[in-house]
């Protein structure tokens, strides 16, 4: 009988992996997406199945657990831990569809990779028999090209609102990476375009964003366990954090490793600066606060999925506020650092500016962009009525 | 004076905006200015703002060359930095010894001279008799690939204490050039390392900073208009901030044209969002307000060189400040609008993405460092050392006491 690894067990994995994960950093800068041998060894790592289903070779461990093994490998190279999140995040969505996609996926191979892409740019579906028949280009799909399938968005015909819009399963063979990713964050992640043309789904790969938000949808009955006892939208805003805390602390690491040694034209050394030392433990200070409030919120999601799984609306309203949170304070952590670098810090290959790049790579995803998604609790405590995806 | 206005030479600049558009991509893959662009801005004379007349400059009054450089920084921000750093250097450099300014301008006067301050450790010019032998690793010689001499700051060691600094102007073919500006802000202003090896350099080719940095420099014997009393590095943080400020107007300009006519995942147009609309206006108060310091200050400064050219420790704490605030300001403004583009905004070829990375790194200059300059003017207002050299003089007088231990 074999015992599933504990969640600490793969925190442990990730921060083994990062040395070398850092090494292929540069490759993976140079391809725009990370180079075979990352993906294989997060693989065998089992970095991508924390919280996919146990009966399909998962390891389903309570959610939250990408947070704190992203991070662990963001800390060795941004994209990489942004893909174990995205990734890692999707494949908790998947254990909420119908059973038969999930066997469809995972059934002959637990390894699968989906990549996910929400938003398109073109679409065109239409009611075919037993499903849909899809044309469609999505965008920004990090990890496309490593990806066995893709979790796609669909606007459903006679679509009435935000809400009346469905995720979709597609094979590998179903679509084309357009390899159109030149970023300057997150550069390694292959958030590539994709395409698919004439295309048909078969309604069972089909889930509508009403009912994955459900806590009895139909995966969460095949899957009992707590792990998928919670409601999708917004509880999967914690995506970015585990990234943006990783890029976060690498920052602060290799700034203060690198400023030891600093000495300017005279000769005196610049951490002997107060003004240095200021910018050092603010910018310590504003990781560790984003740290402890992540905590806090992942506790309380376990508390719920392992009662009844409900989380009020003002909670979720202020959980969404905070993930967002934590990205801006990252980014005040690392423009801090960022600032008493000079001319250092400009250089391609400086670390600091490398983390700096990936997190703001991270906080431009939906969830963690600041103006969109603090609005909506300001709206709640102040009893305005909000339109949004709950 | 010159018959030519600064006017006449922000429409000069203007003229060639479209050009360096056109030139962006080229300039980023070869990591520096085009040499098109470089002969464009060289037959244009926008170069030679504040030249001196006797070489064939227009002499206009300082500022002039940074008002050209925030011009052309609208429309490529690496194209304005070395405009407003090759700029300056025509200016300080006729405050040189005169022999130094014959060399380089006597039937040339389109000569280019790039310069560095920052260098590796151990980098010196030792002198020996009437010459100096110079070695050495130079830093971020923004221009240094298009010009035809180098002017390094300088440590010279003395027998005792602390070295003294100096410029060392080196001819094209006296240095080597270490091609190694990769980064992802001013990528094309080819901002590398010139290596110095055991060369000699006749006196002439050096002039004390202490010297540069006063109203009476050597080669104000040849220049004798008022815009040469101005101190050399007291001023200098404008030739920067210039340009800062600058890319930060390319990032407001170019995030309203990118927000303008889109329309999000939602169906919702993003300039319908308040959020978005207090962005731009935030942003554009911090433009404005840096403008209004940049261009209080360089009146200021002009008023005092038309006078007798002395800036009080007081001024020339606050010109410092200033030149950083107006930094620290235009990066406030270019950080606010990057943080709303979202994922497009990542892409290589966002125009907002690299006006703001232009900012950012303008900003890291060390004339415009907020902690060094905004600390030392805190520091005269608490009534401490109220020399102008404070901060170096302080840490002359702490390696002269490190020695004698």
């Amino acid at each position: 009988m074999t015992t599933t690894p504990t969640e600490n067990e793969f925190i442990a994995r990730a921060r083994a992996l990062a040395p070398s994960l850092a090494a292929r950093r540069k490759q993976a800068l140079d391809l725009r997406r990370l180079p075979d041998s990352t993906m294989a060894d997060l693989i065998s790592a089992g970095m991508f199945k924390v919280m996919q289903p146990k009966r399909l070779g998962g390891h389903e461990l309570a959610y939250g657990a990408q947070v704190p093994v992203s991070r662990e490998i963001a800390m060795g190279c941004g994209a990489a831990g942004w893909l174990v999140s995205v990734i890692g995040t999707h494949h908790w969505m998947l254990g909420k569809f119908e059973p038969k996609a999930q066997q469809d996926v995972w059934g002959a191979n637990p390894d699968a990779i989906c990549c996910s892409a929400f938003g398109y740019s073109e679409i065109d579906v239409k009611p075919a028999s037993g499903g849909y028949a899809v044309s469609g280009r999505w965008t920004f799909s990090s990890g496309s090209a490593a990806a066995d399938w893709a979790m796609v968005s669909i606007p459903t015909p006679n679509d009435g609102g935000p809400m009346a819009r469905k995720f979709a399963m597609i094979p590998k063979r179903d679509f084309t990476v357009l390899d159109n990713w030149h970023a300057s964050g997150l550069r390694g992640s292959g958030s590539s375009d994709i395409v698919a043309k004439n295309i048909f789904i078969p309604d069972y790969r089909t889930i509508g964003f009403d009912v994955i938000d459900r806590l009895d949808s139909p995966g969460a009955k095949a899957n009992p366990g707590q792990t998928y006892n919670l409601n999708t939208f917004l509880v999967f805003n914690l995506t970015g954090v585990g990234p943006a805390l990783g890029c976060a602390q690498s920052a602060h690491d290799s700034f203060t490793t690198g400023m030891k040694q600093r000495r300017n034209v005279m000769g005196s050394k610049i951490p002997e600066l107060q003004n240095i030392q200021m910018r050092t433990s603010e910018a310590g200070a504003e990781i560790a606060a984003g740290e402890a409030l992540i905590d806090k919120h992942i506790a309380a999601l376990r508390a719920a999925a392992s009662k009844d799984g409900v989380l009020d609306r003002g909670y979720l309203l202020q959980f969404q506020r905070d993930c967002a949170y934590i990205g801006r304070l990252c980014l005040n952590a690392v423009g801090r650092l960022i600032d008493s670098q000079g001319a250092h810090g400009l250089a391609d290959d400086n670390l600091v500016n490398l983390a700096h790049a990936d997190l703001r790579g991270v906080t431009a995803h939906m969830t963690m962009g600041w103006d969109q998604n603090c609005v909506p609790w300001g709206k709640h405590a102040l009893g305005i009525a909000h339109q949004g995806l709950i | 004076m010159s018959s030519v206005t600064s006017a006449e030479l922000v429409k000069r600049a203007a003229a060639l905006g479209p050009k360096l558009r056109e030139r962006i991509e080229q300039g980023a893959a070869a990591r520096r200015v085009p040499p098109e662009t470089m002969a464009d801005l060289v037959a244009s004379g926008v170069l030679k703002a504040c030249m001196p007349a006797r070489w064939g400059g227009h002499e206009l009054p300082f500022g002039a060359h940074t008002d050209v450089a925030i011009e052309l920084s609208k429309y490529c921000g690496s194209t304005g930095w070395v405009a407003g750093i090759i700029g300056s250097h025509n200016w300080w450099l006729g405050k040189y010894h005169p022999d130094a300014q014959r060399e380089v301008w006597e039937g040339k006067p389109n000569a280019l001279v790039a310069a560095a301050f920052a260098s590796k450790p151990g980098s010196k010019a030792v002198k020996s008799g009437d010459t100096f032998i110079v070695n050495g690793e130079w830093q971020y010689c923004s221009g240094i690939d298009n010009c035809d001499w180098v002017s390094l700051m300088s440590p010279v060691p003395q027998p005792s204490g602390p070295p003294d600094l100096v410029m060392v102007l080196l001819k094209r073919g006296e240095y080597t050039i270490k091609d190694v500006w990769y980064s992802p802000g001013l990528r094309s202003t080819g901002s590398n390392n010139v290596v110095v090896n055991d060369l000699t350099v006749a006196a002439h080719r050096v002039t004390r900073i202490h010297e540069l940095n006063s109203k009476n420099s050597p080669g104000q014997a040849l220049n004798t208009g008022w815009t040469f009393k101005l101190p050399m590095l007291d001023v200098f943080g404008y030739s920067v901030a210039g340009p800062t400020l600058g890319c930060a107007r390319a990032t407001l300009d170019s995030f309203i044209a990118s927000m303008t006519g889109r329309t999000a995942l939602d169906m919702t147009k993003p300039t319908d969002h308040p959020t978005l609309q207090v962005r731009i206006a935030e942003a554009s108060a911090e433009l404005d307000a840096a403008t209004a310091l940049y261009h209080g200050d360089i009146a200021f400064m002009n008023g005092v060189a038309q006078v007798d050219g002395t800036l009080t420790p007081l001024d020339i704490g606050k010109i410092k400040r200033n030149c950083a605030y107006v930094a620290t300001l235009s990066k406030r403004a270019a950080l606010r609008l990057v943080e709303a583009t979202g994922a497009g905004g990542l892409l290589d070829g966002s125009p907002v993405y690299r006006a703001h990375a232009d900012t950012l790194a303008a900003a890291a200059h060390r004339a415009l460092n907020w902690d060094i300059s905004g600390a030392n003017y805190g520091r005269l207002l608490f009534g401490g050392d109220a020399s102008p050299d404070a901060e170096l003089k302080r840490r002359m007088a702490a390696a002269e006491a490190a020695l004698k231990k």
